[in-house]
């Protein structure tokens, strides 16, 4: 905040100093429209600024002064020498406010509305001598006296800056080139010294990269005064709150996201917010409230516009949809929430049926989304219809570096973002089975049939189909599909500093910028989206809901196949079917839960079913081997003590044993090793068919009951939990019925009451400690999903 | 039009540009193709830290005459809406002085030459064509460029 307050104080003394001159022509000649215009200027920028902080005695005048030039600029009131002297006046005013602000003193009070008093057109009474306002301003304030305090800021031309930068960068690949052939020598004498210049360079180029920041705040500070005018002219009444907590983005980026974040805080006004009489009876406060955040998670920034207004008709977005040819009609139920919401930014789909002159028909959100993606940023859309929708912009922490991958594709090298990225898998391999369909290649990870498209073939370089072996960059769209881009190689993660592309090569939609290496070579940088498009993955969501339906692959286990031979954790020699195991994970002891109904391990972030465990004791304070098992639908684990090998084997099939556990024996060097009965095993664990993410459960994160009662319990349920301000698309939302409070987002909603007995009021609610009640109703939930 | 003129060879023919627009001429060392660009974009190079569009001039007038010959690319560097751009030619021949104005170009050149050209001027080395670098830069119509 006291940076800011130092830049408002900066930026009024400047604006001051510039309007001295002004002020004194304008004195002089009170109808020259151009300067009434700069001094006008200058009190509205100061009322504007004053709104964001809390100065509401700056404010006020401000405020009045704005009022009366209005007037005479719009031919109301004359600029007669009485207004000139009293705003004048109040100018003055609010220059030795702003010094008591930067030297952190309170002005002392009053004469405030003495000033203002005076701008108001003389009446009938008489015309009262400016003079007596003027010498109170001049006796109560005293000559300005400047106290220079704190960091002293300076303001520099962009330009200047760019160049600085651009030259740090260029001493950088300098030292990099300097520094190969420095190896060449190898004279330790000069390392030394070549390292402190390098190590000293790396500062300049932090605190370089500094300098390109700016607080978020400088972005959100004119919004008041927008929502204030553009509800006026809509006839809406709707306040802004903002909490920006210290968020510091690239100057950049700032300007790249001005114009959609203005557009969507445009569509929330005209479109989300009621009107005053239809928030009334809906129940609402005849003020709507548009919250605009902005977070730092991680190396990106979040950033919210939400409002309490009508919510998103999402059923009516479909119909729309499947009305226009967007969608296909028997495609429609499948769609995601994510990407049912995500209809508006379709081109030409619009729940309103009439434009209005702020933000015509929605038309401009598939601009705003294309904005934002062009950046490598990503928009996600929740709403509930009746309370309010909330629009995320996730934003890269800064648009020049940029955290990427670099991949090979015919002989050259690209970059792709790195938060696009979502695995690097071999294809055929790593469990991603390989098909064809319709001509193009899959891989199913996970259960999700993902499309593979060549990288050379996208780019021309090349007419290469995607083949067994090769690698496979997994890229994430916004909205969570999936598409594979097949490369030759994959070099590196590096931050690279990105730069602007010529139009000529921007025109290709393919590119999103260029780089440079180490070595000073260029680099491009793949735009994902627009590889998306490039192959139909984007603006056909038909394509898109396709790709996601779960595959089923039976698991064979064929007598000579390859197994995989270990020895579980009771020490008896067991083979596995290979074509059963995914990959090999390696969790700590904690991770595993040998619960009294069925046993559980944590691997990364997901919870699967545990097998292997039966009658064994697990090693304390260790690490547990596990081997992850797939059927093409679901997935579980199976702990093992030792991997001995993976072997061809001649598998005798025996009937089921009686146990269950064993499909099997299998002859290894003729001794006979028990084969795992896969389909015994999925039959009994795997939750079929698990699902092709982690059910995500919503309980309030602040109520200690639900965190240390409930948790467990839902967790119990292979649920993940995760709180109310989490983006993640919820399966279920718990919440107590009595709660205050909005209603929780998700796909589902259990109540709970604190009263055994239910009220009639609180029907559809269950019990808080009716265990079963609620494991069933998790259970009807979870079977609903996967249905 | 008074002011020096770059003379260079483009697609075997003499052409000049306004000395002021180019920053510098460079040898190229390396350069990065980018697929799937229109054909007049060379490619990518770097110079000092900024990307370099390489404009195959040649190609951006849709000349037939005959190929660059082989060896080190030149490019004349100007700077155009805040992106560099290298103007690829065939050589580098002379700076000389422009004398008089611009006469209009009387002849019926090919497509490109006669879209690019902004005149002829008269100097030392005859009468040469002045070109356009906005026109260069921007390539032939869409409708050949895609």
């Amino acid at each position: 905040m006291e940076d800011l307050l130092a830049e408002f104080v900066a930026e009024t003394r400047e604006m001051l100093e510039a309007l001295a001159g002004e002020i004194v022509a304008w004195e002089a000649d009170p109808a020259d429209r151009a300067r009434l215009d700069a001094v006008f200027r200058f009190v509205h920028t100061v009322k504007g600024n004053c709104g964001f902080f809390d100065f509401p005695r700056l404010a006020a005048l401000s405020h009045a002064a704005e009022d009366a030039l209005s007037d005479v600029r719009a031919g109301r009131r004359e600029p007669e020498p009485r207004l000139v002297s009293a705003v004048l006046a109040i100018i003055d005013r609010i220059g030795a406010m702003a010094d008591a602000i930067e030297a952190g003193e309170e002005f002392a009070d009053g004469g405030d509305a003495a000033l203002i008093a005076a701008l108001s057109p003389a009446t009938d009474g008489g015309r009262e001598s400016p003079a007596e306002p003027l010498a109170l301003v001049n006796g109560d304030a005293g000559p300005a006296v400047r106290q220079s305090g704190g960091a002293r800021t300076i303001r520099l031309p962009v330009g200047l800056l760019d160049r600085v930068m651009s030259g740090v960068s260029d001493m950088a690949v300098a030292r990099n080139l300097l520094a190969r052939r420095l190896q060449d020598v190898s004279d330790p004498a000069l390392d030394a010294q070549f390292n402190r210049l390098s190590a000293l360079l790396d500062d300049v180029r932090d605190a370089m990269t500094r300098t390109r920041m700016q607080r978020i705040d400088t972005l959100f500070a004119g919004y008041p005064r927008m929502v204030r005018d553009l509800s006026g002219e809509l006839g809406k009444q709707a306040a802004i709150e903002i909490e920006s907590g210290a968020v510091e983005i690239d100057r950049e980026m700032l300007e790249l996201i001005r114009d959609p974040l203005v557009h969507i805080l445009r569509n929330a006004i005209d479109h989300g917010i009621e009107s005053p009489a239809e928030r009334m009876a809906a129940g609402k406060n005849g003020t709507g409230i548009v919250t605009v955040s902005a977070r730092q998670t991680g190396n990106v920034i979040r950033i919210a516009i939400a409002d309490d207004g009508r919510g998103i008709d999402a059923d009516r977005l479909v119909e729309k949809a499947v009305a226009a040819g967007i969608v296909a009609a028997e495609d429609a139920p499948r769609l995601s929430r994510q990407e049912r919401y995500g209809l508006i930014c379709e081109p030409g789909l619009s729940t309103r049926d009439h434009a209005t002159a702020v933000s015509g028909r929605g038309v401009g959100m598939d601009v705003v989304r294309a904005n934002i993606e062009r950046f490598g940023g990503s928009l996600y859309i929740f709403s509930t219809l009746g309370s309010g929708t909330r629009f995320v912009i996730d934003v890269p922490l800064t648009l020049s570096i940029v955290p990427s991958l670099t991949v090979g594709a015919g002989g050259q090298k690209f970059a792709i973002t790195r938060s696009y990225v979502e695995e690097i898998v071999r294809a055929g391999t790593d469990g991603a089975d390989m098909a064809d369909l319709c001509g193009v290649a899959h891989v199913t990870l996970r259960g999700r049939r993902v499309p593979c498209f060549s990288l050379r073939k996208i780019l021309e370089i090349g007419d290469v189909p995607v083949e067994p072996e090769q690698l496979l960059v997994v890229l994430t769209l916004v909205g969570g599909e999936l598409f594979a881009l097949a490369v030759d190689e994959v070099f590196d993660h590096e931050e690279l500093v990105i730069k602007p592309l010529a139009p000529a090569i921007m025109a290709t939609g393919l590119y999103a910028g260029t780089t440079q290496m180490d070595d000073g070579s260029p680099v491009l940088m793949l735009d994902v989206a627009g590889m998306a498009r490039e192959v139909g993955l984007l603006g056909q969501l038909k394509d898109k809901v396709t790709g996601r339906v779960p595959v089923a692959a039976p698991v064979a286990e064929t007598p000579g196949a390859q197994v995989l031979l270990f020895v579980g954790l009771d020490g008896r020699r067991r083979a596995l079917p290979m074509v059963a195991v995914n990959r090999v994970e390696q969790v700590p002891a904690a991770a595993i839960r040998l619960g009294a109904g069925s046993a559980q391990a944590v691997v990364g972030e997901t919870l699967y079913p545990l097998a292997g465990v039966e009658g064994a004791t697990l090693p304390e304070d260790t690490t547990v081997q596990l081997f992850r098992l797939g059927d093409g639908r679901s997935e579980m684990t199976y702990a093992f003590r030792e991997m001995l090998g993976i072997v061809t084997a001649e598998c005798e099939l025996a009937g089921n044993d009686g146990d269950g556990l064993a499909a099997g024996v299998a002859l290894v060097d003729g001794q006979p090793v028990e084969l795992v009965d896969c389909l015994g095993l999925f039959a009994r664990h795997g939750r079929a068919p698990a699902p092709a993410r982690p059910q995500f459960c919503r309980l309030p994160s602040g109520d200690r009951w639900f965190q240390d009662f409930l948790r467990p319990l839902v967790e119990a349920a292979g649920y993940r939990v995760i709180g109310e301000t989490d983006e993640t698309e919820a399966d279920i939302a718990i919440a107590a019925r009595e709660a205050e409070g909005p209603v929780p987002q998700g796909a589902r909603a259990i109540w709970l009451r604190a009263t055994p007995e239910a009220t009639p009021d609180m029907a559809d609610t269950i019990y808080r400690y009716d265990r079963e009640g609620l494991m069933a109703a998790l259970r009807a939930a979870s079977a609903g999903r996967s249905a | 039009m008074n002011g020096l003129l770059l003379v260079v060879t483009i697609g075997g023919c003499r052409a000049a540009i306004r000395a002021a627009e180019v920053q510098s001429v460079v040898e190229l060392d390396a350069m990065a193709p980018v697929p799937r660009a229109p054909v007049f974009v060379a490619g990518l190079a770097a110079l000092r830290s900024r990307a370099l569009t390489v404009i195959d001039c040649a190609r951006s007038l849709e000349s037939t005459g005959p190929v660059a010959p082989k060896g080190p690319p030149t490019v004349a560097v100007v700077e155009r809406d805040g992106h560099l751009y290298g103007l690829l030619v065939d050589a580098v021949d002379d700076v000389v002085e422009a004398g008089g104005g611009l006469a209009e170009l009387r002849t019926a050149p090919q497509g490109g030459w006669k879209r690019a050209a902004l005149g002829v001027a008269e100097t030392a080395m005859g009468p040469l064509p002045v070109l356009d670098t906005a026109v260069l830069v921007a390539g032939p119509p869409a409708r050949e460029a895609a």
